[in-house]
């Protein structure tokens, strides 16, 4: 459990970037978007989707502690 | 298992004290830890033999940065300076913010502000805003920076990450725009630090107004320890001497001018006052005390030079266990509380979800399909047909996490708890915390124990009746000589009496007890005896029908009769009962106009229930309950569906107490009653009991209507920054807005809270 954030926090930024990738794939697919669109649509979903996986991943481990 | 509690420095919200407690309970050795975040305390239960405060502390510091201390004796001046430095920095906080805030507001609205001729033309540049912005990112704003990096650094989310995530990415927006302004994000016409700069202005505003709001649910407490004395002049080898309060120790003579305060708890020796005991009782009419009369520490002495011997030192004396009571009654949360933790808890995780579907959606599709140009912000400088897609989405974005910080939620319930209590407190109504509140507002049954609660607990005489030749005054002036060396409460009573009369007591010949029928007293030559039926029957003296129709009427009126019989011959009757509080009657009568089921319980036979009952105006009894079955009582009628609040006194009560819904304990009976109880009422006065259900249903009131303005900020500000209205009216709340608002619903639950302070009692 000791190294359990630092698991958490490299699993959270992989989940980030494999959410970036979804969305520059979905979004060079979309007709009026510009590059710098799809730069800081990038960044924007890798920073909320980091933070929505770290506080996810502690939840299920809050979870299974109370178990 | 231990329990101790310990302080708190550094939280910004409800989150922070979450992320404590859900941290603590992962140490080894802790069982439970409560974390309140208006007061800035806890209490943790832990084993002594694998942890200690200290240990947890630091665990807790290493981790989250918060700094703990154990509170083993609460230093009133240390916490007062660092509570002081707290509110001094973020009042220069937010003087700082304001005053970069509104220049940098200023040129980026020049050419849309009326007043464009004052405003200098450099206020516009985007470096010079860069340049405005920055030391308020990197001033006030750091603390949003660094509470996130700390949360994130242990897998926490709080609403520093909320702040962090919108300003941070308004102001790199404004940075990119102003050294790229070929990129595409709109050029430095849009230069985004009005947004980053008016939010950390506005947050740091609501954070201020927060610490403000915080130190009035400690206000009580604080009040509470200043009334404590420093000083004691006490006698020791006949030599007066000055001392520290700490030095004091049980047994001590004291001695307290007029105008002084009484240091400890103890008992008169010396002197007779009147003494001011306003602070602790909320009895505005200073009380008068003789000797042999307990007075209470911080109370004032007005007129007398009184010696008292100290009897409860420190920790035990009534002011440290009011204050104890009120520090935990602010720990203790109700379950509404836990509801509301539990929501904020994973409004964060559900905030940041919800951001990211706006910016999907605005990104992907409703850009396309509803972006109308020439459309802006409300109140915003921003025009966004000169802003790409992504900046447009990401701004919605920014607003929803902006708007959804969840502090009115943190404060909504703890400070409401806080100002009820307080409020009790102050009219000497002690309430140990929300969970006795909440069930106190949803009582409907009353059950009074009679001796010591409805009773004074101490029998008196009530009758004289004079049936021979003696007239009353001489027929107590021989039962009191009687009975004067004895121990038998009907004998005080009497010789109570004669003294109050001022009767002079005969020297007695021979003295014999008969136990269970009374005495037999040789007085001047005359034979006495003073007892029941029984005790006439063996010495054979006759009761007359005339006689024994008057007791049967004192019995039926619940009394103890005793017949004096001089020479042989019955010269009166003596009836002796326990008499009622001032304001028993007076608060039954009120308890049920209010529609309450009052039932009165008792272990006396039904005859005297009923005559007592009947006084009062108490239809339901219980009579002849044993002690160990008074609980049973309690729980039959719980059974029954009822919320039963349980009203005594005495150590043979605890058990109905703890078993009621709510024990109510009166303040002058046993220790174990007031520690089984989750209401004291430090005085006398029943109707104190209407006083606490009236504020318990008031302060459950307030905390309902603050998680509304809490809540509903959110529920209407959430969608509206989501954009649902902008399709059809081309609405959309700016991030900047959206800060006000944030900061507004801080306000609206602070000032809902304060109107509590304004409540008045029935009955004081």
């Amino acid at each position: 459990m000791k190294n359990a954030p630092k698991n958490f926090f490299i699993i959270s930024l992989a989940l980030a970037g494999f959410f970036s990738f979804l969305f520059i794939l979905t979004a060079n697919n979309q007709r009026g978007v510009e590059k710098f669109d799809i730069y800081l649509g990038m960044i924007w979903i890798f920073v909320l989707s980091f933070i929505v996986a770290l506080s996810l991943a502690h939840m299920f481990k809050k979870d299974k502690q109370n178990e | 298992m231990k329990k101790e509690d310990f302080k708190i420095q550094g939280m910004h919200c409800a989150s922070c004290a979450t992320n404590i407690e859900n941290l603590s309970k992962t140490l080894p050795g802790v069982k439970s830890v409560i974390v309140d975040y208006a007061t800035q305390k806890g209490v943790v239960s832990f084993d002594e033999n694998i942890t200690t405060v200290a240990a947890i502390g630091k665990s807790i510091t290493d981790a989250l940065g918060y700094k703990i201390t154990s509170v083993v004796e609460r230093n009133l001046e240390e916490e007062n300076r660092s509570y002081q430095k707290e509110i001094k920095q973020q009042k220069n906080y937010t003087i700082f913010s304001w005053l970069v805030a509104i220049p940098i507001m200023l040129g980026t609205f020049q050419e849309y502000w009326i007043l464009s001729s004052f405003v200098p033309v450099f206020l516009a540049n985007s470096y010079v805003l860069w340049l405005l912005t920055t030391p308020l990112m990197l001033g006030p704003g750091r603390q949003f920076f660094i509470g996130t990096y700390r949360g994130l650094k242990h897998g926490f989310t709080d609403m520093n990450l909320l702040v962090s995530t919108g300003t941070g990415a308004a102001y790199l927006l404004g940075v990119v725009n102003t050294l790229f302004p070929n990129l595409g994000f709109g050029g430095s016409e849009v230069a985004f630090f009005e947004t980053a700069a008016l939010l950390i202005a506005f947050l740091v505003l609501g954070r201020y107004l927060e610490v403000l709001t915080r130190g009035k649910a400690s206000e009580a407490i604080r009040k509470l320890m200043g009334l404590k004395v420093k000083i004691a002049r006490v006698i020791r080898n006949e030599v007066e001497q000055e001392i520290s309060i700490e030095e004091i120790i049980v047994g001590d003579l004291i001695v307290v001018k007029p105008g002084e305060k009484f240091p400890v708890d103890g008992v008169i020796r010396f002197g007779y006052s009147a003494v001011d005991e306003s602070m602790i009782t909320g009895e505005s009419i200073p009380v008068e005390k003789k000797e042999n009369d307990t007075i209470i520490g911080a109370t004032i002495n007005l007129t007398g030079l009184i010696k008292f011997e100290a009897t409860k030192i420190g920790k035990d004396t009534m002011l440290s266990q009011i204050i104890k009571f009120i520090e935990d009654a602010q720990l203790a949360k109700p379950k509404i509380q836990k509801l509301a933790d539990k929501v904020s808890g994973n409004f964060i995780l559900i905030i940041h979800i919800l951001a990211l579907f706006v910016f999907l959606f605005w990104f992907f599709v409703g850009y396309d399909i509803f972006f109308t140009p020439g459309s802006q912000f409300l109140l915003s400088s921003i025009s966004l047909s000169s802003v790409p897609i992504s900046v447009f989405a990401v701004l919605l974005s920014i607003t929803v996490l902006i708007i959804s910080c969840p502090c009115a939620v943190g404060l909504a319930t703890p400070s409401a708890i806080a100002a009820g209590t307080a409020k009790g407190a102050e009219y000497g109504i002690l309430i140990k915390g929300g969970d006795a509140l909440e069930r106190a507002s949803k009582v409907n049954t009353v059950v009074l124990d009679k001796t010591g609660t409805l009773t004074k607990g101490k029998p008196a005489v009530t009758d004289i009746l004079n049936v021979g030749s003696l007239d009353s005054n001489q027929i107590l002036q021989i039962a009191a000589s009687a009975e004067k060396g004895s121990e038998h409460p009907l004998g005080e009573a009497m010789v109570k009496n004669a003294l109050e009369k001022n009767l002079v007591l005969s020297p007695i010949d021979h003295f014999q007890a008969i136990p269970g029928h009374g005495i037999e007293v040789i007085i001047d030559g005359k034979k006495i005896y003073l007892g029941n039926r029984q005790l006439m029957s063996i010495q054979k003296i006759t009761i007359s029908d005339f006689v024994e129709e008057k007791m049967q009427k004192l019995e039926e009126d619940g009394k103890t009769a005793m017949i004096l019989a001089v020479d042989g011959t019955i010269e009166g009757l003596i009836a002796v009962a326990d008499t009622l509080k001032e304001n028993s009657a007076a608060a039954v009568s009120a308890l049920q106009k209010m529609d309450f089921e009052v039932l009165m319980i008792t272990g006396d036979n039904w005859r005297t229930a009923e005559a007592i009952a009947k006084q009062i105006g108490i239809q339901n009894v219980l009579a002849g309950v044993l002690p160990e079955n008074k609980a049973l009582e309690v729980k039959k009628l719980q059974e029954q569906g009822k919320v039963v609040a349980m009203v005594g006194d005495g150590i043979n009560d605890a058990p109905a107490l703890t078993q009621a819904d709510v024990g109510i304990a009166i303040g002058s009976g046993s220790d174990i009653a007031k520690e089984a109880g989750q209401i004291v009422l430090v005085k006398e006065d029943l109707r104190d009991i209407i006083n606490a259900f009236e504020l318990s249903k008031k302060t459950m009131r307030k905390i309902k209507e603050n998680l509304f303005w809490a809540f509903i900020y959110n529920a209407l500000g959430v969608p509206l920054a989501a954009g649902v209205l902008y399709p059809w009216f081309k609405f959309l709340v700016s991030p900047e807005l959206a800060a006000l608002f944030m900061a507004f619903s801080s306000v609206s639950v602070t000032l809902n809270t304060l109107l509590l302070k304004r409540y008045k009692f029935k009955y004081i």
